[in-house]
């Protein structure tokens, strides 16, 4: 029997797609990312991070208050085709999640924590856990501490993975302006290699190195979309086939994080380049609260718009997504995380009213507002393969 | 070998003080005769001209817009013609070009016996390159930065007699976008190779151009980079029929990986090693 590893690889490879992974920015936006893949009948993945959604006794997370069993309840009820792969984004010790904020964990706490949610996360039927304790690294703890923790992790999830159908992706490395140096990039990922060997542990089906490509604002900064190079970077151009061989050459496949808002003509590339697979998430989420924004300014309705910015504004998510000394407006930065407070009762009352308002009006907001995520989304899936197949 | 391996061109648009420094410390280096060094004036105010001027246009255009790399350099490769006697390279530096390492002799000398060099680049002192570099001097490769540019004399012979009625640069390209890559894909294309030194570091003082674009003339940085993106996809599109620089950057490539299908024992010297 073919398991899930050899499967993805297979139908990544021989359509040469770009196996698409959609960070569920909210309820519309994980309902659309099912609709999709069920209309490809080509798989896609879902990528929630802890904050997004978690486990019940981490206290769930921001995405409709959702915990990883009503997440997984929620697809799995929607995905009538099986074409939707969850996948855990970023998962390793302080990786967050509601505890982690509270307060400071030490090492050995913060790793029972993430064993927690990793726990639940097959307990509830995740296919695909990316396994990045890099955070590790800001508290002090060097490449190879890094390293043990990603092993730890990966048997850990192997002994209580019985099936042994879960597949894994590592990357230990934070998100980058610039590519990563293809002969930094070979030691790292044959050390990683060979620590996985010695332990008998499955190799990871996917690989994350940066293609230079980081996301900041409303726009993606890096060095892979730039029409005129960025000073002292290696062009994406010269680097990412080196990227991909080396990738190739060890047997793993190429994941690029952090792909939101690049242009059609960086989307087209990631096929010719074979690039494996690619992450998109706030992109989705900045869409839809640019649509609720644009709804409620047609509907005249000022109060509330002012109400969903000012709940915005005041939670200051919007902060790390800031570029040094940022001149963004108070717009910007309410179309920047507005998505973080969807599931706030205030927010989710004034969506309520604009679709009583709208329905007076002939207007169907919600169909509108799926409509537009629908198409951003779409975007990326067209230019990376999806569709393309004569079956 | 030593002293009459290289040619220098330098462009000055309104730099005259800045030209002059650079003029004196590439002197110091080189201990070169002055009738080497070729400064191409592109419109500078009669003040702000350098001294050591060899040849320029001062015409209302130029005044205006300057004549930019393409048409600057032009100038000074079809002056350098008229001397009699070249050197076996030559130098193309942007006024405000500064020489951060400078051992260039030897290394041009050892490089002699390379296959057919049309171009190296001189590395950029905060470039991944030079990093990449590491203690090699040399490294092929195809992509790299705009600014300057080691020319071979070989390479410049071979385009005059097979391509006598066009300037070495496209003087259409006139902000010169995809410059550096044009001339890899020239190179390629026509049997010859590009690579990039560590013996001759550089770096291009941007405050020149961001604190004195009043003084220099010229657009700021930001309108400058808009029009040189803008006006240079109008010339890709005219030129080539291809849509971006993604398209163009890979067209150049397949001619580089050609090259080194046609010598497999140089893959070990290029700037990224394909092996594992």
């Amino acid at each position: 029997m073919v398991g899930l590893s050899e499967h993805l690889k297979h139908q990544i490879l021989s359509t040469r797609t770009t196996f698409m992974g959609i960070g569920p920015m909210s309820k519309t936006v994980t309902r659309v990312a099912i609709e999709l893949a069920n209309q490809y009948r080509f798989p896609i993945s879902l990528i929630p991070s802890r904050r997004q959604v978690d486990a019940a006794s981490l206290g769930g997370g921001y995405v409709e208050n959702w915990t990883t069993y009503d997440f997984s309840r929620f697809v799995r009820s929607l995905d009538k085709g099986g074409f939707v792969l969850l996948s855990r984004d970023h998962s390793g010790p302080w990786q967050s999640g509601t505890n982690s904020e509270a307060k400071e964990l030490t090492f050995p706490e913060a790793m029972d924590e993430v064993k927690q949610s990793l726990a639940d996360d097959i307990a509830n039927g995740f296919n695909l856990l990316h396994i990045d304790p890099c955070i590790g690294m800001q508290k002090g703890f060097s490449e190879n501490d890094v390293e043990d923790m990603a092993v730890e992790l990966i048997s850990y999830c192997h002994s209580m993975n019985t099936q042994k159908d879960i597949v894994f992706e590592i990357g230990t490395d934070e998100q980058n302006s610039s590519p990563d140096e293809v002969e930094i990039s070979k030691i790292r990922l044959d050390r990683m290699l060979h620590k996985l060997d010695k332990y008998k542990l499955p190799k990871p089906l996917f690989y994350v190195l940066q293609t230079g490509t980081k996301v900041a604002e409303l726009r993606n900064v890096g060095s892979f979309d730039q029409p005129l190079s960025l000073k002292g970077s290696l062009p994406s151009t010269v680097l990412l086939p080196a990227i991909l061989e080396l990738c190739e050459s060890r047997g793993v496949m190429l994941k690029e994080h952090n792909a939101d808002y690049l242009s059609a003509s960086a989307l087209k590339w990631h096929r010719k380049f074979g690039i494996h697979g690619a992450n998109v998430a706030p992109e989705f989420g900045v869409c839809e609260t640019k649509a609720i924004e644009e709804i409620l300014i047609e509907l005249k309705m000022n109060s509330e718009l002012e109400r969903f910015m000012r709940i915005t504004l005041e939670g200051g998510k919007w902060g790390k997504w800031l570029l040094p000394d940022s001149l963004v407006s108070d717009n910007d930065k309410f179309r920047i995380a507005g998505h973080y407070h969807f599931s706030n009762p205030e927010v989710i009352e004034i969506r309520c009213k604009a679709q009583m308002v709208g329905r007076d009006k002939g207007i169907d907001i919600e169909a509108r507002i799926e409509n537009a995520i629908h198409n951003s989304i779409d975007r990326y899936l067209k230019a990376f393969g999806y569709g393309q197949r004569n079956d | 070998m030593g002293r009459e391996m290289i040619d220098i061109i330098i462009l000055n648009r309104n730099l005259g003080e800045v030209c002059d420094a650079l003029v004196a410390k590439l002197s110091a280096h080189l201990d070169l005769e002055l009738d080497n060094m070729i400064v191409v004036d592109s419109g500078s105010e009669p003040e702000l001209k350098s001294r050591y001027t060899s040849i320029g246009l001062d015409d209302e255009r130029t005044r205006q817009h300057g004549l930019r790399f393409g048409r600057g350099m032009n100038l000074g490769l079809e002056y350098r013609r008229n001397l009699q006697k070249v050197n076996p390279w030559v130098l193309l530096l942007p006024v405000d070009t500064e020489i951060i390492k400078w051992d260039l002799h030897r290394f041009l000398d050892s490089i002699s016996n390379q296959r057919n060099i049309a171009a190296i680049k001189p590395a950029s002192k905060d470039s991944e390159y030079l990093r990449i570099l590491g203690d090699d001097e040399f490294r092929y490769g195809w992509n790299f930065e705009e600014g300057a540019w080691l020319i071979s004399s070989s390479f410049l012979d071979f385009h005059f007699k097979n391509f006598p009625d066009s300037s070495f640069f496209d003087e259409s390209n006139f902000r010169g976008y995809l410059t550096s890559l044009e001339l890899a894909f020239r190179a390629y294309i026509n049997g010859f190779s590009v690579g990039i030194t560590s013996s001759l570091v550089v770096f291009e003082n941007e405050t020149h151009l961001l604190e004195r674009s009043d003084l220099i003339r010229t657009e700021p940085i930001g309108e400058n980079q808009k029009l040189l993106l803008e006006e240079g996809l109008n010339w890709l599109h005219r030129k080539y029929q291809i849509q971006d620089a993604w398209d163009f950057a890979q067209l150049v490539r397949l001619t580089y990986d050609q090259f080194l299908k046609e010598n497999p024992d140089l893959s070990a010297i290029t700037i990224i090693n394909h092996g594992s």
